[in-house]
């Protein structure tokens, strides 16, 4: 930042007007960036991993293969346009390992290691990198150089704490995990550090933590497990009893929804993951340089490849509101509705937020088009109704659609949207007696309450 | 749907909504296991500084065993051609050499013509066989899991039960080099279940053989599930299905038996069994039951002593490994891994996992302990299956070998840390329980690489150590000759007379100078396999046994004095009242 308003005070003496526009309008971020990607070395970009199979023969594999380049295109991206910001680097590394590069991901490590030796980040991923391996020395030591530099970093103390834990140092271990447990309490914490003492002969120590795991998760399995090995093993079989009758209800739980729950395409399901964490992470440097234009489309990216992700659809809608563009997400809705035209879910969608931001005549095609996917569902009649309720649009033909949402279903919620509908066309009895059968139904229903008070009013 | 109706509704009345956004949540850096070198398969380091005397020879080419295991699910990769199949020892013709045969897999679904039968092989003396499958009528031509020999009937001589996917079979031995089938006559063929261990064991301690049948699976074929990982094609794993009920038959003294497992008390757990032991593992008398599972929870069955069984796995320790971790749980054995008079277990699993080796804390307690001793952290990247606990060496301290091999042959396409083929580890006893890997320098016979599965550990050449053969999946077997540096032994079989007539279940007990020493005779262990009628004891250098205590299942308990080394006793049960 210091170095802009230099270089602007400069420009302002050498009388560049050119120079001075450009850097008022450039983002600070991009500013810094641009300049410095001109005269700093760049990380070689090794080529992306292959897909395992080079014919593969899962049904998935077009569409694992466009969430796979879209992802490393992403991070790629971000890579180019920060190139002096160690955590875009290492990024890159995180996902050339997840994509089964492990060789190029340690390089780029080490090349930021050597660039930015200052810089925790690297540290860390060549930690756990190490970890896995299961060279425990060299991620002691990796872990412990990033505490040095950033002792501020909670996963790191974990994972030198689970480091420990592997070389059966318990009594280290247990330091380095109290140490997290100062920082943040968690049940899979707890567990850690109850592994610990368990194995350090420590059963008391073991059962406090277990318990206090449960404390914050009473479905925590593992906690469970613990309590009853450590109880029946100290002769207390009535409370060993007593948690293993607790293990088996999570046991059945668990059982009933992985019956429920048919498992899908195991490999798209490892893309997805993968996506979720490139994109998730590119998105938090994006955003960390202001960038709201990539911002938004890597969401929106993320939406267009994962749409029935609803969190994800969440995320970029509040993205949308948070950068004031609801015209942006209309569009974009309508577009992703049209690509998957026989998805009743986003029309829905698409009609909602239309709905929200008052375009009614978007609003209206989508839901007639749930409808036609659909059939009649009171949310969309009751949706309908309000694109078409307002006075200047068709409030008629709102108070039928309000009537057939009652019909398929009857609400409160229903009664006071008819009741409305009936307002919009003057008719002030029938709004009177809708709202009145509506706080009937439901006597908590403020919103007819307040309007049944203003009826009175006018 | 509310709120937007709610803010659209209030809009149309002239009201005010104020929405909120939600923050999109930062995910956390998580990392997969990388994928880089090759596997380590052979990364077997060796004992800096410390000699091992255990020497294994590569017997096979000198063995005569041309037995090849085969399979095929014609590409459809069903759940049954990872898992399969045991092997057992057994001395059929009663002429002091064991004998050995082997399970085989087949088509699935079995096509008409399918010729890949079990086979027998006659031990012709110095580590030499013949196959006598045809002459011993023994070929069974179903999809072979477990089996387990025993003389069930008290004749004298040993019979087979193959615990198939298909028709069981129960091989009853003629007496004459012959045997006959009676499963079906027995009501035990059970061609529904998808079997998986099987042992026997005086559940009730009348003096006649029980049966205990695992089940893996249920309907492995017409619920086969396709799978791929990173594209190529994978098999589905035990969680894709519902696990089987196992059953328990009660003898009846006549050579026939009833279903009795809801009466004993073993019903209800419909798990994916793998191995299977009957062994008195809280040392009261009586066999209990330990059924390993496949990423499920393991089952003790605890023996009241008159054939009812009360399940104890998590509170006595044995149901999930030390991190509470439910593994891929594949074979089993039972031994006294540090001489203190309790038998320890030891259980193979998949692979990314520990094998997990419970230590005994007496009255039935256990705790897993494989850290602590260093028995097989270096497995954690292969898929274990036979094991066996015994003393290579005659030291006096008993070893592990563990037969090693992934499930999938394809599996070198997409993981980087394992192989289908891996070499079998040995992990030598340095005393008080503390193991050590041991490399190359143990020979030639563990550079063999396969993907082994069932194992059996006797004494093949009758030269006081116990030989290893295994069975490899898709493959030809692999024999192993002990040629170690080895101690003086002992080695005792047993006839009942109140008790089981094979010596099920006796159990034998002395004090050495590194502690007790203990043992039992069970007919099923490793994975799916069956041997051990021998009690097979490793004297180290001591001449003689001061006295060895024997307690035979109907209660009689009796003691030798000064038994001396390298000798091969036939014990005949007392013939008086437990009280005598």
């Amino acid at each position: 930042m210091a170095t802009k308003w230099m270089v602007f005070l400069l420009a302002i003496l050498a009388g560049n007007s050119a120079a001075i526009v450009w850097l008022l309008r450039a983002p600070v971020g991009e500013a810094e960036n641009h300049s410095n990607a001109e005269t700093s070395p760049t990380i070689d970009f090794p080529s992306r991993p292959s897909s395992a199979n080079p014919t593969p023969l899962s049904t998935n594999a077009g569409l694992i293969q466009r969430i796979r380049d879209a992802s490393f295109e992403l991070v790629e991206l971000v890579a180019r346009k920060y190139p002096r910001d160690p955590d875009a680097l290492c990024l890159l590394g995180k996902v050339h390992l997840r994509a089964g590069n492990a060789e190029d991901a340690v390089r780029i490590w080490q090349t930021v290691r050597s660039r930015f030796p200052d810089h925790a980040e690297p540290w860390v991923d060549l930690g756990f990198y190490e970890q896995m391996q299961g060279n425990l020395e060299a991620a002691e030591k990796h872990f412990s150089q990033s505490l040095v530099l950033a002792p501020d970093r909670t996963e790191a103390l974990e994972a030198l704490g689970k480091v420990y834990l592997a070389k059966e140092d318990w009594s280290t271990a247990i330091k380095a995990f109290e140490s997290c447990l100062a920082r943040q309490d968690t049940p899979s914490l707890r567990n850690q550090i109850a592994l610990a003492y368990l194995m350090g002969k420590a059963p008391e120590s073991a059962i406090n933590h277990y318990s206090e795991s449960l404390i914050m998760d009473p479905s925590n399995r593992e906690a469970t497990i613990g309590l009853v090995q450590l109880f029946a093993k100290a002769g207390d079989k009535e409370r060993a009893k007593r948690y293993e009758r607790r293990l088996v209800i999570l046991d059945e739980e668990r059982r009933r929804v992985e019956d429920s729950t048919p498992r899908g395409d195991a490999d798209l399901e490892k893309v997805g993951a993968f996506a979720r964490f490139a994109f998730s992470e590119s998105i938090r440097l994006t955003e960390r340089y202001g960038d709201k234009e990539r911002t938004l489309a890597a969401k929106e990216q993320l939406v267009d490849l994962f749409p029935e992700d609803s969190s994800l659809m969440e995320q970029l809608l509040a993205e949308y509101n948070r950068q004031n563009k609801p015209e942006r997400g209309v569009t974009f809705l309508k577009q992703l509705a049209q690509a998957r035209s026989n998805d009743p879910r986003i029309w829905l969608t698409h009609a909602k937020w239309s709905l929200k931001h008052r375009a009614l005549n978007e609003a209206e095609s989508s839901l007639n088009k749930v409808i036609e996917l659909q059939g009649d569902t009171a949310e969309a009649y009751a949706l309908l109704a309000q694109t078409k309720m307002p006075k200047d649009r068709n409030p008629r033909e709102g108070l039928t659609d309000a009537l057939k949402a009652l019909e398929l279903e009857s609400s409160s919620f229903h009664l006071y949207l008819v009741a409305t509908a009936y307002y919009n066309v003057g008719d002030k009895a029938k709004t009177k007696e809708y709202l009145e059968k509506s706080l009937l139904m439901d006597p908590d229903n403020t919103e007819a309450r307040a309007a049944i008070d203003r009826l009175a009013n006018e | 749907m509310n709120k937007t109706i709610v803010f659209t509704l209030s809009m149309a009345m002239g009201w005010i909504f104020v929405g909120c956004d939600a923050e999109p949540e930062r995910s956390k850096p998580q990392m997969d296991a990388p994928k880089t070198t090759a596997p380590e398969n052979d990364s077997r380091s060796s004992i800096q500084g410390i000699a091992s005397s255990i020497r294994w020879t590569d017997w096979t080419d000198r063995s005569g065993i041309d037995f090849v295991h085969t399979y095929n699910g014609f590409d459809e990769r069903y759940i049954i051609e990872t898992v399969g199949g045991g092997m057992a020892s057994l001395d059929y013709d009663l002429d002091g050499l064991i004998d050995v045969y082997f399970l085989n897999g087949s088509t699935i679904p079995q096509q008409a013509g399918d010729l890949s039968p079990n086979k027998l092989y006659r031990n012709r003396g110095e580590m030499r066989f013949q196959d006598v499958t045809a002459a011993a009528n023994c070929g069974v031509e179903e999809f072979g899991m477990g089996v387990c020999v025993a003389d069930y009937d008290n004749d004298g001589f040993f019979d087979i039960f193959v615990n198939n996917f298909g028709s069981n079979r129960f091989l009853r031995n003629n007496g004459d080099g012959t045997f006959s089938e009676t499963a079906s006559e027995l009501g035990l063929a059970l061609e529904e279940d998808l079997g998986a261990g099987v042992c026997f064991l005086d559940a009730n301690r009348d003096g006649n053989l029980d049966l205990y049948i695992a089940n893996y699976v249920v309907d492995p074929v017409a619920k086969n599930i396709k799978r791929t990982t990173e594209g190529f094609p994978s098999y589905p794993g035990p969680l894709d299905f519902r696990g089987g009920q196992d059953r328990f038959y009660l003898s009846q003294g006549d050579g026939t038996f009833v279903d009795k497992t809801k009466e004993a008390g073993l019903d209800g757990f419909a798990t994916t069994s793998m191995g299977v032991v009957a062994a008195d593992l809280d040392w009261d008398g009586d066999d209990d039951i330990l059924v390993v599972n496949d990423v499920d929870r393991n089952l003790l069955f605890l023996n009241d002593g008159q054939g009812h069984f009360e399940e104890c796995g998590v509170t006595h320790g044995v149901a999930f490994s030390y991190d509470g971790r439910m593994n891929g749980n594949m074979g089993i054995d039972v031994g006294d891994i540090d001489n203190d008079g309790l038998f320890d277990l030891y259980s193979t699993t998949f692979s990314n996992e520990y094998p997990v080796l419970y230590r005994n804390l007496g009255d039935g307690m256990f705790e897993d302990a494989l850290l602590a001793t260093s028995a097989g952290k270096e497995l954690f990247p292969h898929a274990n299956w036979g094991v066996a606990i015994f003393d290579m060496e005659n030291d006096g301290d008993k070893d592990i070998f563990v037969a090693n091999g992934h499930t999938d042959p394809m599996v070198q396409s997409w993981a980087y840390t394992t192989a289908w083929k891996v070499k079998n580890s040995v992990f030598e006893n340095r005393g008080k329980g503390k193991f050590q890997l041991l490399g190359d320098e143990a020979g030639s016979g563990l550079q063999v690489v396969e993907s082994s599965r069932g194992m059996v550990a006797e004494d093949f050449d009758n030269d006081g150590d116990l030989d290893v053969i295994l069975l490899n999946s898709k493959s030809k077997v692999t024999v192993l000759k002990n040629e170690s540096n080895i101690g003086g032994w002992l080695q005792l079989t047993f006839r009942g007379t109140n008790s089981p007539r094979d010596g099920t279940g006796v159990r034998v007990e002395f004090d050495h100078e590194n502690g007790r020493f203990v043992d039992e005779v069970i007919n099923s262990r490793s994975y799916q396999s069956s041997f051990g009628n021998r009690i097979h004891i490793g004297l180290g250098q001591e001449p003689a046994v001061g006295s060895l205590k024997i307690h035979w299942p109907s209660g009689i308990t009796e003691s030798i004095d000064q038994v001396r080394a390298n000798a091969r006793l036939f014990l005949v049960e007392p013939n008086r009242s437990p009280s005598q």
